[in-house]
């Protein structure tokens, strides 16, 4: 097991030597998505339009944010991972057409985002769901 | 709104409010079925252990899983979430049932998902189960799962408006 200390944009090759087991700590931006964000960005770009976020060399978080307006701008309150597997079914697409390097979730997924993994050179990564308030505290802004 | 479920009590003056907050992961796994009733205890052990064996890393382990018994699967599937609220550590009264808890626990944790699903010897931190008299036509079970972070709140309302926080003590101090 080794441990990794990687910013995005993610390089393919540096993605491409992580192992099962590895940790990784990461810098950078991350974007979160869960069930609606999938599929409306799977459906975006089945009609050929473009989505708000270059995700090539990102990370996408499988997150559950809850947030709270504080005057004109957003507050994060919490913001832990949930289940990947309903992911599961867009993940293929956006590994693909979005060129996401990290999927970064909880519980793990299935053999289709595995071969998307392999196929385009991209990782799934676990984060312990139960830490909010850390997690909470590292993050730069919204 | 959250969905609320009463329950009166003979012989207490107050309302005790619980809240239990669920996640999405430890809920898609929840599931109730009837077993024919010859399949008996052996068939129900063996639902509850093939739900967690399938439910995987999903439910976020190390989780509660908390089984119901009855007469149909609603009435199981109301013990199983019910059983969610009872604390970790805590036995069914009956010494039978109490003895199922810990044969169920021990052979869930035989699995070796551990946290996350990384491996470990702890895939559940406890199991609860519960009954409802059945009739012998019928024999339904279901089981409800919780994340490892299980988080629950309780308070009293007392007649004369008076609260009192039973989980968060220090809540207490703050009330006049």
């Amino acid at each position: 097991m080794a441990e990794y200390k990687l910013r995005t944009p993610l390089l393919e090759d540096v993605v491409r030597e992580l192992n099962v087991g590895d940790i990784v700590y990461l810098t950078g931006i991350v974007v979160t998505m869960r069930d609606t964000g999938h599929k409306r960005a799977v459906e975006l770009l089945s009609r050929g339009e473009k989505l708000p976020v270059d995700m090539r060399g990102l990370a996408l978080y499988h997150a559950g944010p809850v947030v709270r307006r504080v005057g004109d701008r957003w507050e994060v309150v919490v913001i832990g991972p949930t289940t990947s597997t309903r992911m599961e079914v867009y993940e293929y697409d956006v590994i693909e057409k979005m060129g996401v390097r990290m999927v970064i979730g909880k519980g793990g997924m299935g053999p289709k985002t595995a071969e998307a993994c392999k196929k385009f050179g991209a990782v799934y990564t676990v984060y312990p769901g139960g830490q909010l308030r850390c997690r909470r505290s590292r993050l730069r802004g919204l | 709104m959250p969905w609320i479920d009463w329950e009166l009590v003979e012989g207490i003056d107050y309302a005790e409010v619980t809240v239990l907050l669920k996640g999405g992961g430890s809920e898609i796994v929840a599931r109730a079925r009837n077993l024919v009733p010859a399949e008996g205890l052996k068939g129900v052990m063996k639902y509850v252990i093939e739900a967690v064996y399938e439910a995987g890393p999903r439910p976020c382990p190390p989780i509660i899983v908390s089984v119901g018994i009855g007469a149909n699967v609603s009435i199981a599937m109301k013990f199983a979430a019910k059983g969610l609220l009872r604390p970790v550590g805590v036995r069914h009264e009956d010494p039978e049932v109490a003895r199922l808890e810990e044969t169920l626990l021990q052979a869930i944790n035989g699995i070796g998902y551990g946290a996350h699903g990384m491996g470990g010897r702890v895939t559940a931190l406890d199991v609860h189960v519960d009954y409802a008299p059945r009739h012998p036509a019928t024999l339904s079970v279901a089981v409800v799962m919780n994340c490892w972070a299980a988080r629950r709140a309780t308070m009293r309302v007392y007649a004369d408006g008076r609260i009192e926080y039973i989980t968060h003590l220090h809540l207490n101090k703050e009330v006049v």
